[in-house]
């Protein structure tokens, strides 16, 4: 195969040129090679999955793009299953599994004020770096067409920040909390 | 007449980036005929005498298209050619209008300015190719760290800063390269004579694109990791334009090097400069001579 020595020589490199390549193509609205890149890597099997991470992302938003949300949705919960992460289902939430998760995530929340959560040590598992950040995108499309769950993403990714530490989503789960509450 | 690099430029799309101001751009246009009749008529001391320089300000109305720059550079390049003369018998400029249209009629403003950058020594000339090389501006350090590395080779054997110092006054003095107010950024006046000194390399696409890679090489080999970082998007570029004969090891690295740029430049929300990089590092890693 052509480049195979290329892709053991400097893997990390090419995984990167890849992946922010296909990034990049996407931004420029270059669907086409944007796909070429992601199959070229995901052709290229036995990859763990966090090098594929940023990847996924892409087509995750990519398919956003085309509207197609129900396919970004499956991907998600596919990508949080294989980080081992509880994802709620694409089925309406019942209005008992939102109180009860509301009710959780206030009573989490208790006796903190916005300062105490913002002096919450740094999340550095990545893992649940990712976990979250596929929440995030996921929640984007479950607006579309299964808006009941984006409550029950928002409770998820609070509890997960107050839990294991605080980053970039935590501002996302905040901001799409006060607009639950709202 | 729009200068990419000029301070005002750079201020207006500040200002408009801010977005809570109203901009008018106003074009002003090229000279007219007439506009250049007057201009030569002036510069010549003959205000009010326009009849006489009518042929010649209609050659150089045909030549520059009535850029102001480009008439200024016609007129200075009809003087070094002596078809423009000052006559000290008479105190004035003189000409024969016959063999300014006859001399010149293939010329065009192109040809005028390399066959300008031709007049110059043969180490400046390299100066001026190298600087090309570097962007519509440089910094004199850095032209003079590869110069450095050029002598004795591609340069005489010469003392390099005053060589450089030699270039400096020289271009500046016929408008070709402007000083900024930081000593130590020159910039070339007009994208035209960027160009030129770029076709000054040579015709032929190849013999260029290699001379920018040995060129990116130089700077990758002399410059620190400070100068490069900094340099970053010239260094690939032009490192990007030679050829591949890189061993397996400078291949790899420069892959690595577009990637950073392609991160920084995606970064700076440059993307479509982003997916080139990518694209060239993708192509430098697959690259391989014994395939």
């Amino acid at each position: 195969m052509l480049g195979a020595t290329a892709w053991q020589d400097d893997f990390s490199t090419m995984l990167q040129l890849c992946s922010e390549g296909a990034n990049v193509a996407y931004i420029l609205g270059d669907i086409g090679e944007m796909k070429v890149l992601i199959d070229l890597v995901l052709s290229w099997g036995s990859i763990p999955l966090h090098a594929k991470f940023r990847l996924y992302e892409v087509k995750i938003l990519a398919l956003r793009s085309t509207n197609e949300f129900e396919e970004s949705i499956k991907l998600c919960t596919n990508i949080r299953q294989q980080l081992g992460l509880y994802t709620p289902p694409n089925k309406p939430a019942s209005k008992y599994q939102l109180l009860k998760e509301y009710s959780k995530t206030l009573r989490a929340l208790k006796n903190k004020s916005a300062k105490d959560v913002a002096s919450l040590p740094r999340l550095t598992d990545e893992r649940i770096i990712f976990g979250n950040r596929i929440l995030e995108l996921m929640s984007l499309s479950a607006e579309v067409v299964q808006p009941s769950i984006v409550p029950l993403i928002s409770f998820i990714l609070i509890q997960t920040s107050l839990k294991n530490g605080i980053n970039a989503s935590t501002s996302y789960a905040f901001a799409s909390f006060g607009l639950v509450q709202w | 007449m729009m200068y990419r690099s000029h301070p005002l430029t750079l201020h207006m799309r500040e200002i408009k980036q801010l977005g809570d101001s109203q901009i008018s751009t106003i074009n002003i246009g090229n000279l007219t005929p007439d506009n250049v009749k007057s201009l030569v008529s002036e510069a010549m001391g003959m205000e009010g005498d326009e009849d006489v320089v009518s042929t010649l300000a209609m050659v150089v109305h045909q030549k520059t298209d009535g850029n102001a720059f480009f008439v200024l550079m016609f007129l200075r390049s009809l003087h070094d050619q002596e078809l423009l003369q000052y006559n000290f018998g008479s105190m004035m400029w003189v000409w024969d209008d016959e063999e300014v249209k006859s001399q010149l009629v293939t010329q065009n403003v192109a040809t005028v300015m390399i066959n300008k950058l031709k007049g110059f020594k043969h180490a400046q000339q390299t100066i001026i190719k190298v600087a090309a090389c570097l962007g519509a501006s440089f910094s004199l350090r850095i032209i003079t760290l590869i110069a450095e590395k050029m002598r004795g080779w591609e340069l005489p054997d010469d003392d390099v800063p005053s060589l450089i110092k030699l270039c400096v006054d020289g271009y500046v003095k016929e408008g070709l390269w402007e000083k900024d107010l930081d000593e130590d950024i020159i910039s070339f006046s007009h994208d035209k004579i960027q160009s030129a000194a770029i076709q000054l390399i040579s015709n032929e696409s190849d013999v260029r694109d290699k001379f920018r890679g040995d060129i990116g090489n130089y700077m990758f080999q002399t410059l620190d990791e400070v100068d490069i970082e900094e340099n970053l998007f010239v260094v690939v570029s032009l490192r990007n334009c030679g050829r591949p004969t890189l061993s397996k090891g400078d291949r790899k690295a420069l892959a690595h090097m577009n990637l950073q740029a392609g991160l920084r430049a995606s970064d700076n929300a440059a993307f479509d400069s982003a997916a080139k990089y990518f694209k060239e590092g993708k192509t430098k890693l697959y690259e391989s001579p014994f395939l």
